[in-house]
């Protein structure tokens, strides 16, 4: 069965983007426009892993994240941040509220699948 | 040294002389006196002596002046000898009374009297005064007083280093915080203020460098702004142009229909990037204009509704995609003198902003109206929407570049903007001569109006 990946960012262009990423090597991507419409869609329906950008209008990645945590359901789900921030001592706050890696924009193709692959595999390994 | 240590020094070193030196006056005053008291005394013993030997020559008693001599010697044992001779017609009988045993210096004196009935009949009296023993009662006085005086100056002294201490530690506290926040600031630790309140030339220097503070604290964080800014609005869609056009490689590489067509989609969001990325520069280029007084209006009649028609078409496409309407509700107005392409980027700047902020079913507009201020007429131009508004604090904010409202990032999705627009807006109108005004509530929707002259 095919990857399913949640997107959720505010410019249409990364959207667009992503999901043809995703799509080409072979996963299947579902789009939200903000944090609010991404946790609806999570609660639909259970991706293997959460793209998520870090400024949105409504709810932010921050937020979406700590809502994302608290729900018991979807705790262990690997959640990958994208931002256009590069400095190490927000990539720390992050990793507080629950983030397992970072995809800096502008990325590579190649960059983002690897990021997205690595954080599947260590979710994998985990005790169930 | 510090100040503070030269400031108690120089007080408490003043203080000091000068408390020496009152000291040293009161003695020498005290000295003087003492000095004529000393020849009071002396007069008086020898007064004593003469009337004693007149008495006695007139009353042929020379036991009384003998007797009367050794009652002064024991009334003053500074008489360290009193030598007596009587003198009548070559005869001589001399007397000595006292040891004439010096405890230090003396003070001889000498005097002849003689009998005013007979003047063969004389008496000499030759006197030896112990001086030292006189002075003795004075100078012990003046031992108590050095030492009341020395007490004094040495307890003035302490209270006035404690005095000059609590004085300088309160003259140079603020100088000292003030240096250790200038140290921070120099340092990078922006926003240090003193508590510090009083009239004089301190407090004033206290308000200037909170003042200074706060302003490089402002600018600080306006040119983090702006670096935050540019970095997204030039990433942002660098990084997209950039995806697109590995996106459309690929897909063109099978040569499919299905592949051109998706890469002439992904040609079309291309544009709209370096669209947005050469508007973006030449809002930066037009800042840079205005911050170096450099943006010049040049101003020539021109006809509003025409130009406020072109706007209204520009986003006749966009407005259809939001679900807005953009109107323009421009009657026919006299010609105003301004700058049309300027007055076009006002325009441009005022109803994007509207769309961003209006929802689905709300309404943009453009209106005008005429009005007087003494003899000039003027029309007054409002961008009005149906929009969100904003508060107090978004309106303060307002033109202030690389600001947003707070909530500004709750706009339209994707149009998180770069906080230069209203700035140039503001410059442009400035340049016109005209007003600009804001109108707005949070949920009441948003007028902004700008003056421009009519034409004579």
């Amino acid at each position: 069965m095919a990857t399913r990946v949640l997107v959720i960012d505010d410019e249409e262009d990364y959207r667009i983007i992503i999901s043809e990423v995703l799509r080409d090597a072979g996963m299947e991507a579902r789009l939200a426009r903000d944090g609010e419409e991404g946790l609806r869609m999570l609660k639909e329906n259970l991706p293997d892993i959460v793209l998520v950008d870090w400024m949105m209008p409504r709810l932010d990645g921050e937020s979406f994240c700590r809502a994302m945590r608290a729900d018991p359901k979807l705790k262990d789900l690997p959640v990958i941040m994208l931002t256009v921030k590069q400095t190490s001592d927000e990539e720390l706050e992050a990793l507080h509220f629950g983030v397992d890696d970072f995809v800096v924009k502008p990325f590579q193709a190649p960059e983002l699948l690897a990021r997205v692959r690595a954080a599947l595999r260590r979710t994998e390994k985990k005790p169930a | 040294m510090t100040i503070r240590t030269r400031l108690i020094l120089s007080t408490f070193l003043l203080q000091v002389v000068s408390m020496a030196l009152l000291g040293w006056g009161v003695l020498a005053v005290r000295r003087q006196f003492q000095e004529r008291d000393l020849q009071k005394l002396v007069a008086t013993i020898e007064m004593a002596v003469h009337r004693a030997a007149v008495d006695s020559l007139i009353q042929r008693d020379d036991v009384a002046l003998l007797s009367y001599m050794k009652f002064l010697q024991v009334q003053y044992p500074s008489i360290a000898q009193a030598k007596i001779q009587w003198r009548n017609r070559g005869r001589e009988r001399g007397a000595t009374v006292g040891d004439g045993r010096f405890g230090g210096q003396s003070r001889p004196s000498r005097f002849t009297v003689a009998d005013p009935a007979d003047p063969q009949r004389t008496v000499e009296v030759e006197l030896a005064l112990d001086m030292t023993l006189l002075q003795g009662p004075f100078l012990e006085a003046n031992r108590r007083l050095a030492k009341i005086i020395l007490a004094v100056w040495g307890g003035t002294s302490l209270l006035g280093l404690l005095i000059s201490f609590f004085i300088a530690r309160g003259l140079t506290r603020p100088i000292v915080e003030l240096s250790r926040l200038a140290g921070e600031i120099g340092g990078g630790k922006l926003g240090g203020k003193l508590e510090w309140e009083s009239d004089d030339e301190l407090g004033g220097l206290v308000r200037a460098f909170n003042g200074m503070s706060s302003r490089l604290e402002e600018f600080d964080s306006i040119k983090r702004n702006f670096v935050s800014s540019v970095t997204h609005e030039l990433r942002s869609p660098l990084g997209a142009i950039e995806s697109f056009l590995s996106l459309i490689r690929e897909r063109t590489a099978g040569g499919t229909p299905e592949g051109y067509a998706q890469s002439k989609e992904f040609l079309e969001r291309i544009a709209v990037n370096v669209r947005r990325l050469a508007g973006f520069i030449n809002d930066l280029l037009d800042v840079a204009k205005i911050e170096k007084g450099k943006m010049e209006c040049v101003l020539r009649p021109m006809e509003l509704p025409g130009v406020a028609n072109e706007v209204c078409q520009f986003f006749e496409a966009k407005a259809l995609q939001h679900g807005v309407t953009v109107t323009n509700r421009l009657a026919a107005l006299p010609a105003v003198l301004g700058d049309s392409d300027r007055v076009r980027q006002v325009l441009v700047n005022l109803v994007a902003n509207g769309l961003k902020f209006t929802a689905q079913g709300g309404q943009v507009w453009i209106a005008g109206e005429q009005f007087r201020d003494g003899d000039a007429r003027w029309i007054e131009v409002t961008v009005g929407d149906t929009g969100r508004g904003m508060d107090e604090n978004d309106r303060r904010s307002l033109f202030q570049p690389f600001t947003q409202g707070k909530n500004i990032s709750e706009g339209v999705a994707g149009h998180k903007g770069t906080g230069l627009g209203l700035f140039i807006v503001k410059s442009i109108v400035d340049q016109h001569g005209g007003k600009l005004e804001v109108k707005s509530a949070p949920g009441q929707g948003t007028r902004i109006s700008f003056s421009l002259k009519v034409a004579a």
